[in-house]
């Protein structure tokens, strides 16, 4: 049960308007619980693109060996681009450009279509299926360990993304999207997010915006560095990555 | 077989609003985390309608703004501003929810209110449904969006929906019926019952709110259909000042004497004109119009509001009340909430007064276009504008 004031506190806490000096006090109190709590919401989003700009940065220059000696392979295997440039759904729907390292065919787009019947993500809209003709060897490698996401670190740096968050979807499965699918993208996308440490591709489209929309609430800095601990040792085994 | 296309009507209930006088049109009012229009569009997609038509005579391009904020609808949704037939289109009125069956049509100002607060018991109610959401449910019938903070001793009686990222103090009781806007601050001990509150607004200790609705620091009685303008902001008001910035302020603290000396002096005896006028809602002012000199000296008087953080340097004209009379009702309501200014952009077409025919297009451009296009050419004007000796 709320335990209700004394009377005399409130009235107390009135008569103090009555007076040019107490209003003042009174509004004074009151801009600094709005300033402290609005830095508090500052810093909340503040620190999150602090540490994707720290992270991304730092992540750009440490891997710069593993983008030379990806992109000699990439264009030695078949002279094709190094990058692949695809358009994601970002934060309230919005377009962006997300780069990958090349890790399929050059007309795989083409050869997508006659394997669309193969697809092993049910009871969703993303496409994925294992031993997929149209990754390419270097690809393959580059996929396992996850190699071919980190040019992404620059669409972080830019703030296209986060290091953590729901994954981009494609603006095709978007349109497949459920009123309750759609509420995945109130959050910027991210490199990584729950669903990817915790199993990544072999959880299911529901549990994926189940688990997406428990990362959004609980958002913090905190969470995202505990996240990203979590995706060192799931990327390096490889885990439901194909 | 392909279920029929929607034609939806968003009924044109501007001549209702007389009570909160709101700048969005029905539709877009704010239905716990969403505008009602949303809840319709969400139902589209869940029932798989193929496209959807949306009839809207009351401000259509409002409905477009917020429309185009959001990509990616997989479905096609067009805006009409006049009514059209065939097609084979279902037909809807957009005065309830989706879930809601058989509800009376909206004949009064206080009917609006009350299916405004009904509108908020009925989104809560129809949630129960298992369906998935952002909100999290903390207690039966009790939602809170993520970012909130609830202090201690808090209590809730359902159905209650905060918003993302508000702050409620301890010991306040929600409930039953308490709907919270997102980013709005209750400080400690605050009662809402059956009651709206606006996004970002702040309420003071020791309030209570019963059958009201609060928006920045004016208050709705949603039972009684009155509407009040608190002054003071430590009991209730808007969480983010409207008003001019600390810089300006201080500008004005010194220049104001300063010109206003002038003025005088440029005025060679004659004496200044007094004229009141009406800022916002309810809020009267009486400004002091010096007879001779540019704009600068003749509006030397007003500076004193900018200083008190009334007016700004650069916003619309102020009106008196006749003009306010004057304007159509939508062109009101949507100049009433734009900040009032010593300068304004009419200011550099040669319109001083907003008794002057063409004054309110310009008024209308500078509080609605996009970005602050129309306050940003008024100031990059405004040595131009303040110099300028108008030919009376």
């Amino acid at each position: 049960m709320r335990k209700q004031p004394p009377p005399d506190f409130t009235i107390d806490y009135w008569i103090r308007s009555s007076t040019v000096g107490g209003r003042l006090r009174l509004r004074l109190r009151m801009f600094l619980k709005l300033w402290v709590w609005k830095t508090v919401i500052f810093l909340a989003h503040g620190l999150k693109r602090l540490l994707d700009l720290i992270g991304s940065g730092a992540a750009l220059i440490f891997a710069s060996p593993i983008f030379a000696i990806t992109a000699i392979l990439i264009k030695r295997e078949d002279g094709g681009p190094i990058f692949f440039k695809q358009m994601r759904v970002g934060n309230h729907g919005k377009l962006f450009p997300m780069w990958k390292f090349r890790s399929m065919v050059t007309n795989a787009e083409e050869v997508k279509a006659k394997l669309a019947a193969q697809n092993e993500m049910q009871g969703g809209v993303i496409f994925k299926m294992k031993d997929d003709p149209r990754v390419t060897r270097v690809g393959r490698f580059i996929r396992k360990y996850s190699i071919d996401e980190l040019p992404q670190f620059w669409n972080v740096f830019v703030g296209e993304m986060s290091l953590v968050g729901p994954r981009p979807p494609v603006p095709k499965e978007v349109a497949e999207y459920s009123a309750e699918d759609r509420q995945r993208l109130l959050a910027k996308p991210g490199i990584t997010c729950l669903w990817q440490v915790s199993g990544r591709s072999e959880i299911d489209f529901a549990g994926q915006v189940q688990l997406d929309l428990a990362y959004i609430r609980s958002s913090s800095v905190w969470t995202d560095l505990k996240l990203l601990f979590l995706t060192i040792p799931a990327v390096l085994l490889g885990k439901g990555a194909y | 077989m392909n279920p029929a296309p929607w034609n939806l009507i968003a009924p044109d209930l501007a001549s209702l609003d007389t009570i909160w006088r709101s700048p969005l049109p029905f539709v877009l009012w704010p239905v716990c985390e969403k505008p009602l229009l949303a809840y319709w569009l969400d139902e589209a997609v869940r029932r798989g309608i193929p496209s959807v038509r949306i009839e809207a005579v009351d401000r259509p391009h409002l409905l477009r703004g917020w429309l185009d904020q959001r990509d990616l609808w997989s479905r096609t949704v067009e805006i009409k501003t006049t009514p059209e037939t065939g097609g084979g289109y279902e037909s809807i009125t957009i005065d309830h929810l989706p879930s809601q069956a058989g509800v009376a049509k909206i004949e009064s100002p206080l009917a609006l209110l009350g299916r405004w607060l009904e509108l908020q018991h009925e989104a809560i109610r129809c949630r129960k449904t298992g369906m998935v959401h952002l909100d999290q449910e903390i207690e039966p019938g009790v939602w809170v969006a993520p970012g909130v903070r609830i202090a201690e001793k808090v209590t809730f009686s359902a159905p209650c929906w905060i918003g993302s990222y508000a702050r409620i103090g301890s010991n306040c009781h929600l409930g039953p019926g308490a709907f919270v806007g997102d980013g709005s601050f209750l400080d400690e001990d605050v009662e809402v019952e059956d009651s709206i509150v606006c996004a970002d607004t702040y309420m003071g200790s020791h309030t209570s709110l019963k059958n009201m609705a609060a928006q920045g620091g004016l208050l709705l009685d949603l039972k009684k259909g009155v509407a009040v303008e608190v002054a003071d902001s430590f009991v209730i008001g808007a969480t983010s000042s409207a008003g001019p910035s600390l810089v300006s302020r201080a500008v004005a603290y010194v220049l104001g004497p300063i010109l206003c000396a002038l003025a005088g002096i440029a005025a060679r005896g004659r004496p200044a004109e007094e004229l009141p006028v009406r800022i916002g809602r309810d809020r009267g002012i009486v400004l002091r119009n010096y007879p001779g000199g540019p704009l600068c000296l003749r509006r030397a008087g007003w500076i004193r509001y900018v200083a008190d953080g009334t007016m700004r340097w650069v916003g619309i004209l102020p009106r008196t009340s006749a003009d306010w009379d004057a304007l159509p009702p939508d062109v009101r309501s949507a100049l009433e909430r734009a900040p009032v200014g010593v300068f304004a952009l009419s200011d550099l077409y040669q319109c001083h007064s907003p008794s002057e025919a063409d004054e309110w297009t310009h008024a209308l451009f500078q509080a609605g276009a996009a970005n602050g296009a129309g306050n940003k050419l008024a100031r990059n004007a405004l040595l131009k504008i303040a110099l300028t000796k108008p030919t009376l």
